[in-house]
């Protein structure tokens, strides 16, 4: 479903030299890339700058703690679906209502054990991905909807436009002052016919800048191969 | 023998176009504007047809259907606003002869007029 060495993971722990260090070789072991944090601060800092695919989150760090991390960063409108496991000696009920309420995706109690932190990880990994994938289809879905009907509305009044000028220039001399009006109204005609072409050709989801923070679906990249 | 067209095209605007392009080009053209208006006012002498997909009632894909069954020679062509509603192997199983999205350049639906008419009286020389 997903390739390791295309995901990377970050591992908060301020245990640098012996629980972070633990962490971190089960999890390259499987194929995994990793970035480490030793403190809550860090963790933020880190996930903004390397946009992990996914966070292990120790519970009890200094200053900040991780349910707090936790809070902050889903307070940021894209690192909502980011997968957030936390790692916790601390398996009381308080402590565990507190970080699902924050927003972790899992948990994982210290000492952590390996089998089950690989599964867990999976696991929060190909949910996300399935999601991402349901995400994908239902905005294809709507798109192919709703070109669908903008075409249809479209073509026919371009039908029209560019008959009727078709029409007219084959009464018209090209020397006539009128042609080349006549000519640009025809050929413009068809050129939407061609965008509305595309449109109809639409099989994937994939947009291009537009203004400043808006993107807008790319006709030409979305578009089945001819 | 005078050359006739059928045309059947829910829209007006675009009949009226069709109507006149055709008769420009010296053919007598026919007009319908429904499946069920088309299957009216079909002659036995009317050969060459072009026909809007989407239609209110029975849609051009039937329509085809019925005209083939009274017109096994007859040269049947479709116009369609939207590619996708129907598939090409529905157009060439209802016996469409051959197939143009809208916008369509006039020029194109003259050559298949006049190929359609060339065909249809070489055959009835045979």
């Amino acid at each position: 479903m997903f390739d390791p060495a295309s995901i990377t993971i970050l591992i908060v722990d301020d245990d640098v030299f012996f629980s972070q260090e633990i962490t971190r070789h089960i999890i390259e072991n499987q194929g995994y890339k990793t970035i480490c944090a030793a403190s809550g601060e860090e963790c933020i800092r880190k996930t903004l700058s390397s946009k992990p695919d996914l966070i292990l989150l120790d519970i009890n760090l200094p200053e900040i703690n991780g349910i707090e991390v936790c809070k902050k960063l889903r307070s940021e409108e894209n690192l909502k679906d980011l997968p957030i496991i936390f790692v916790t000696g601390n398996t009381e009920d308080e402590t565990l209502q507190a970080a699902f309420e924050a927003g972790g995706t899992d948990y994982i109690s210290k000492p952590i054990n390996r089998i089950e932190i690989l599964a867990r990880v999976k696991n929060a990994l190909s949910q996300k991905i399935m999601q991402q994938n349901l995400l994908e289809k239902e905005k294809l879905t709507s798109v192919l909807e709703l070109a669908g009907a903008v075409c249809h509305e479209l073509n026919q009044p371009l039908h029209a436009i560019s008959g009727y000028s078709e029409l007219l220039l084959l009464d018209v001399d090209e020397s006539h002052p009128r042609y080349k009006a006549i000519k640009t109204i025809n050929d413009q005609a068809l050129r939407m016919g061609e965008i509305t072409a595309k449109l109809m050709k639409i099989t994937r989801y994939e947009t291009r800048k537009y203004l400043s923070n808006t993107n807008i679906i790319d006709i030409d990249k979305s578009c089945a191969d001819d | 023998m005078e050359r006739k067209i059928l045309v059947v095209d829910d829209e007006v605007v675009i009949r009226e176009m069709l109507n006149k392009a055709f008769t420009k080009m010296g053919y007598k053209v026919v007009l319908a504007a429904s499946a069920e208006e088309a299957l009216e006012i079909l002659q036995p002498d009317t050969q060459v047809m072009f026909l809007d997909l989407k239609l209110p009632g029975m849609d051009g894909i039937e329509l085809c259907r019925r005209i083939r069954q009274i017109h096994p020679v007859a040269c049947i062509f479709a116009i369609t606003g939207y590619a996708s509603l129907f598939e090409l192997s529905d157009c060439r199983e209802a016996g469409f002869d051959d197939y143009f999205t809208k916008p369509v350049k006039l020029e194109m639906l003259f050559i298949a007029a006049q190929t359609a008419f060339e065909k249809i009286e070489r055959w009835k020389k045979k």
